[in-house]
């Protein structure tokens, strides 16, 4: 069965060095980042990382900007699910780790960032990371859609590279 | 009842406690105060990481803004980089008290024409002031 999705402006998320966005995917009651709230939100022992990673968000979205490789990392993400390294041509998934939680996010530049679901990782192994193995995968196909996106113009940078434009009813094929 | 996932936001912004934005914000701070101080020594993460003999992974981690650090990995950071990372505003006054005078240069237009203003500027060397400066009350 295919799954369809459409990029969704974070509108409690616009801030003055970062926009954020996320993926809804159809048929879904919230966006992607916010299932990753709904469901971290159950969780009492990552009650206090989580209010501490919307602080970040909001923190590096005022005052920072996205800068990866240094408030994102990549590596454990392309290194152990990716069956090969992406061509650096292409746009990789990044990770956001407080302590065991990590959320999946695309950087596109310092301005603009999509975050997309994640978990609690329990082990070092990806092979066995049940809570987080699906939502890596489904970051690195969203990753790779968004990027056919953006070079087929589909995508459109705005004011001078600190925004993007899109058509709202475009349909991701996940 | 169910939850409003739509209002998850709305929810979890509530319990953020002033803690939770200094934890954050301190701990950038020093995320930057620790890149500034590997740009200015020419180092990269994978060196930092070398001289500390963790992992650059471990790195990155430390740096990232949302790591618990304790005093100890900070003193650890610090002692490889050979300077501090964070001064209390108590030893940073005493820091400052100790200078004993400041010398700085005065840059002054020059006004060739009394119509025109000339955007040309010359630096004053023969203005030197040298001394303890207190601040004066007003």
């Amino acid at each position: 069965m295919n799954i369809f999705a459409h990029i969704e402006r974070l509108n409690d998320f616009q801030y003055r060095k970062v926009r954020y966005f996320s993926i809804h995917i159809e048929g879904n009651e919230v966006n992607e980042f916010f299932d990753f709230l709904n469901r971290m939100e159950d969780f009492s022992e990552v009650s206090d990382d989580l209010l501490n990673l919307l602080v970040w968000i909001e923190e590096i979205g005022e005052n920072y900007g996205a800068i990866k490789n240094h408030f994102f990392r990549n590596e454990s993400i392309t290194a152990d699910v990716q069956a090969l390294p992406p061509s650096k041509k292409q746009m990789e998934a990044y990770e956001i780790l407080v302590e065991d939680l990590r959320l999946y996010c695309m950087v596109l530049n310092e301005h603009v960032v999509f975050l997309f679901n994640g978990g609690l990782k329990t082990t070092e192994n990806a092979k066995d990371r049940p809570n987080v193995g699906p939502y890596i995968k489904q970051a690195n196909q969203i990753v790779t859609k968004l990027d056919e996106l953006l070079k087929n113009n589909d995508i459109i940078w705005a004011k001078d590279h600190t925004d993007i434009v899109f058509d709202k009813n475009i349909e991701i094929e996940l | 009842m169910s939850k409003d996932k739509s209002r998850v936001v709305e929810r979890l912004k509530a319990k953020i406690l002033p803690e939770n934005q200094i934890f954050v914000k301190k701990n950038l701070e020093i995320s930057e105060q620790i890149s500034a101080l590997l740009k200015e020594k020419s180092w990269s993460q994978k060196e930092l990481a070398g001289r500390l003999g963790k992992t650059e992974s471990e790195v990155s981690k430390l740096l990232s803004g949302l790591h618990n650090l304790t005093l100890k990995s900070i003193a650890k950071l610090e002692a490889k980089l050979g300077c501090d990372i964070i001064t209390t505003p108590l030893e940073a006054c005493k820091k400052y008290k100790t200078t004993e005078y400041v010398t700085f240069k005065v840059y002054v237009p020059i006004l060739a024409q009394v119509d025109e203003v000339s955007t040309e500027y010359v630096e004053a060397s023969s203005i030197e002031y040298k001394g303890t400066y207190q601040k004066l009350a007003v």
